[in-house]
């Protein structure tokens, strides 16, 4: 069956996505870019060109690049609005038959429909190439404020393009999909929308599954171009301070400058602080000229309070209009790529009182929430199996207190995973299975579901038996561990129910606590795993002196005997890099004693004796593993 | 168990059979289906791992690729007094290195100056009228643009001549 694909034809740039495997997956474009510019050109040729490639002539064909034509589609030529946007435009535009706005392109004029038409199409083509199957049929996005004769000509727009229009649904709609804020009932959503150019917030009521448009404000001159300009209008100043050159009016410079605000907008995220680094940004006659100046973080956020400020404004009105009260609002939903700052999100939380619902991509967030509607149109989101996820990590307790993880957090149930592991010390005749849950690296900080023993185990070397632990998982979350013993075929098993019995909270709280310790866990994990290899190979270089003595150089013996004594007493280090160090002294003499065995046989047969099978495996530990089968 | 008339029970039990049969075909189906989509995603996964690992190799060498000119740059402007010194000639060493690590990755060269704007291989980021050349050529490279095969990688930011 055909895929309805979910459109989200921004006024800037669009995305395309589908259901697929029952995710929302965002449509990569013929370029490998997730998102297409809105705009079409007429080349002199005669040729159209839609998306990146109209954007990178446009500076050469001013009159026949369109862009933002979603801001003249089903409007009235003659409304105020619509002629101070005209006016901004370096493309004509005419009255139309109808009263509305015609655009002109060559020598022929087209309605905004039409031009949208076109950006749909190559979205349709690309789609068709992604995907390797037809598309005919779409949900589109539009802005919450469009009226009918807006939306009559998106869908237009579609059936131009070739596209049946399943549903025309609203951008802040779609992103309160994404977020399944469609199962809630009787509540009140806000959807902040800060974009590339423009600025929406819209307030919705959920009730039985429907969305309902309670108000909508915003800024149609505010994006993240213009928290770009703020910081290229700092750099300048700075740099004009610094250096006496002025850089605004060097074009080329100016276009070095709009890439690196980007960036550190982008990096400061994340991190602090950044750097701008633009060596030889510039020359004049005392020699080339470089930009080399740090912003930080509070500092972008001061140069940008005056914008984040004007994005609150709207939301004060829109609840006003809604008659509701912020403490009203019972969900905040973040669009639009701008919303990835820091800054931004901290006023958003500060103005409406709650954290708001962040995860999903921001720029792709309006698309995924118009291919969930066309999942659900097409039939595809069916609750016929829903399947569960283990919301830890199962694992077991190995050597040295490691939790040795077999079956990972959110891993899909039901599955079952098996692993081999061994004894740690010779005639050992029993191991113990320890039942662990929880992300962290040592046993003792996880959860202790369960244990029992295996025992009967006959006496061989450490490292020698086989032991094969399974963890199967079942379609209601009851845990099954087994333990058989490959030599003798007995087994052990334990039964757990409820492991997956913790609730939202908790999960989540264990996952932080594991991320809080990871450095330090990895760290005691990587100290413990040290010691285990460093008394493996004790163990077998003293094994290997044992059988062969005299077989090789006593000066070798007494080195090796000396190298043992220097890794025992650094065992208890905490350090694994010193541990490390010295097992690999004694790792280079232990392989200098094995040539010299080898080198003594008179025949020539390759032997797989169990030490170098180790050696290619590495040393066999309980906590060590062959790949399940 | 209260005793039901024969034929009744009969009925009942024809009946159970035939739901339990008909659940037992909705099972099998949907669980081939299950292992076919899991056989299919492999497939698809294979399938996207080569194309992954081209993306990720351009996508990297795209991004040496402003320090590489920047070097350039640097060069364009060494001073005439020092354009002699065992240091100059050191780092020009050190251009040769990037430029032979580019070519090894299959980098190109977009050729620009003197050629016809191409959308498709070049971004216009001026454009001036000149009368010694035909409208859309392209008259300056600001910044150069580089192509592994076929796929621009970066493209070059050129100034092209207007109608005069």
């Amino acid at each position: 069956m055909a895929k309805i694909i979910g459109i989200d034809l921004g006024t800037t740039n669009s995305a395309v996505s589908v259901m697929r495997g029952g995710k929302a997956e965002i449509i990569t474009n013929a370029e490998g870019n997730r998102t297409t510019p809105s705009m079409v050109a007429l080349n002199k040729g005669g040729e159209r060109l839609v998306g990146q490639v109209a954007k990178r002539q446009a500076v050469t064909n001013p009159d026949n690049t369109i862009f933002s034509v979603k801001r003249f589609i089903g409007r009235n030529f003659d409304d105020a609005e619509t002629q101070k946007d005209i006016k901004a435009m370096p493309y004509k535009m005419e009255k139309g038959k109808d009263g509305g706005v015609v655009v002109a392109m060559g020598d022929k004029t087209y309605r905004p429909e039409e031009v949208s038409a076109m950006i749909l199409s190559k979205l349709k083509a690309d789609a068709e190439t992604f995907l390797g199957e037809t598309v005919t049929e779409a949900v589109i996005t539009v802005p919450a404020y469009f009226n009918d004769a807006q939306r009559q000509a998106t869908k237009d727009a579609g059936k131009i393009a070739g596209l049946d229009v399943k549903r025309i649904i609203n951008e802040p709609t779609a992103a309160a999909l994404a977020y399944g804020l469609d199962k809630k009932t009787n509540e009140h959503i806000a959807v902040y929308d800060l974009g590339g150019g423009t600025f929406d917030v819209s307030i919705l009521e959920i009730g039985d599954g429907v969305f309902e448009v309670k108000a909508t404000n915003g800024d149609t001159h505010l994006g993240g171009d213009d928290f770009d300009q703020v910081i290229i209008d700092h750099i300048v100043a700075e740099f004009k301070k610094e250096s006496g050159v002025d850089l605004g009016k060097d074009r080329i410079a100016l276009q070095r400058l709009k890439e690196s605000a980007e960036k550190a907008k982008h990096e400061l995220s994340s991190a602090i602080e950044t750097e701008i680094n633009l060596p030889f940004i510039t020359a004049d006659e005392s020699g080339p000229k470089h930009i080399q100046m740090k912003l930080t973080r509070s500092q972008l956020e001061q140069l940008v309070t005056p914008l984040i400020e004007r994005s609150i404004k709207p939301c004060q009105k829109a609840l006003d209009d809604a008659k509701m009260k912020v403490g009203d609002i019972d969900e905040v939903v973040l669009v639009g790529g701008m919303t990835r700052m820091p800054a931004v999100v901290e006023a958003v939380k500060k103005f409406f009182g709650r954290d708001p619902h962040q995860g999903v991509n921001p720029d792709e967030v309006v698309a995924i929430g118009a291919a969930i509607q066309g999942g659900v149109l097409g039939g595809d989101v069916k609750d016929v199996l829903l399947l569960d996820v283990s919301p830890l990590s199962l694992g077991i307790e190995t050597m040295g207190g490691i939790n040795t993880k077999l079956i990972e957090r959110n891993t899909t149930i039901p599955t079952s995973k098996s692993q081999i592991f061994s004894t740690a010390s010779d005639n050992q005749p029993s191991v113990e299975i320890n039942v662990l849950q929880g992300e962290r690296e040592m046993a003792v900080d996880n959860k202790s579901l369960g244990r029992f023993v295996l025992d009967g185990i006959p006496n061989a070397p450490r490292g020698v038996p086989q032991v094969e632990v399974t963890f199967d998982i079942d379609a209601n979350g009851i845990l099954n561990v087994k333990a058989v013993d490959k030599g003798t075929g007995k087994e052990q098993k334990i039964s757990i129910t409820g492991s997956s019995g913790l609730s939202k909270e908790e999960v989540e709280r264990m996952a932080r606590e594991a991320e809080l310790h990871a450095d330090e866990d990895k760290k005691k994990r990587a100290t413990v795993e040290a010691r285990n290899m460093a008394e493996t190979l004790i163990y077998s270089t003293e094994k290997t002196i044992r059988e062969n003595d005299g077989k090789f150089d006593g000066a070798l013996k007494t080195e090796a005997e000396e190298k043992i004594k220097a890794v025992r007493e650094v065992l208890t280090s905490e350090d694994a890099e010193v541990i490390n160090k010295s097992a690999e002294e004694l790792s280079t003499i232990a392989q200098k004693i094995g040539s010299a065995i080898y080198a003594a046989q008179p025949k020539e047969e390759p032997k797989a004796d169990e030490s170098s099978e180790k050696k290619e495996e590495g040393p066999t530990v309980e906590g060590d593993f062959t790949e399940p089968k | 168990m209260p005793k039901k008339k024969d034929s009744e029970t009969q009925e009942a039990v024809k009946h159970d059979i035939e739901a339990i049969l008909h659940e037992r075909d909705e099972f099998l189906d949907g669980w081939k289906r299950a292992l076919a989509d899991i056989e299919n995603l492999k497939k698809q996964q294979d399938r996207d791992k080569e194309y992954l690992l081209s993306m990720l190799k351009a996508k990297v060498v795209s991004e040496i690729l402003p320090i590489a000119d920047n070097l350039e740059k640097a060069f364009n402007h060494v001073p005439d007094e020092h354009k002699e010194s065992d240091w100059v000639k050191g780092v020009h060493g050190i251009r040769g290195q990037i430029g032979n690590f580019l070519t090894a990755n299959g980098v190109e060269k977009i050729e620009t100056k003197g050629n016809l704007f191409d959308p498709n291989l070049h971004e216009a980021v001026m454009q001036e009228s000149d009368p010694d050349y035909d409208e859309g050529t392209i008259l300056e490279e600001f910044e150069p643009g580089y192509k592994i095969g076929d796929k621009v990688i970066k493209y070059p930011k050129v100034k092209v001549s207007t109608k005069y």
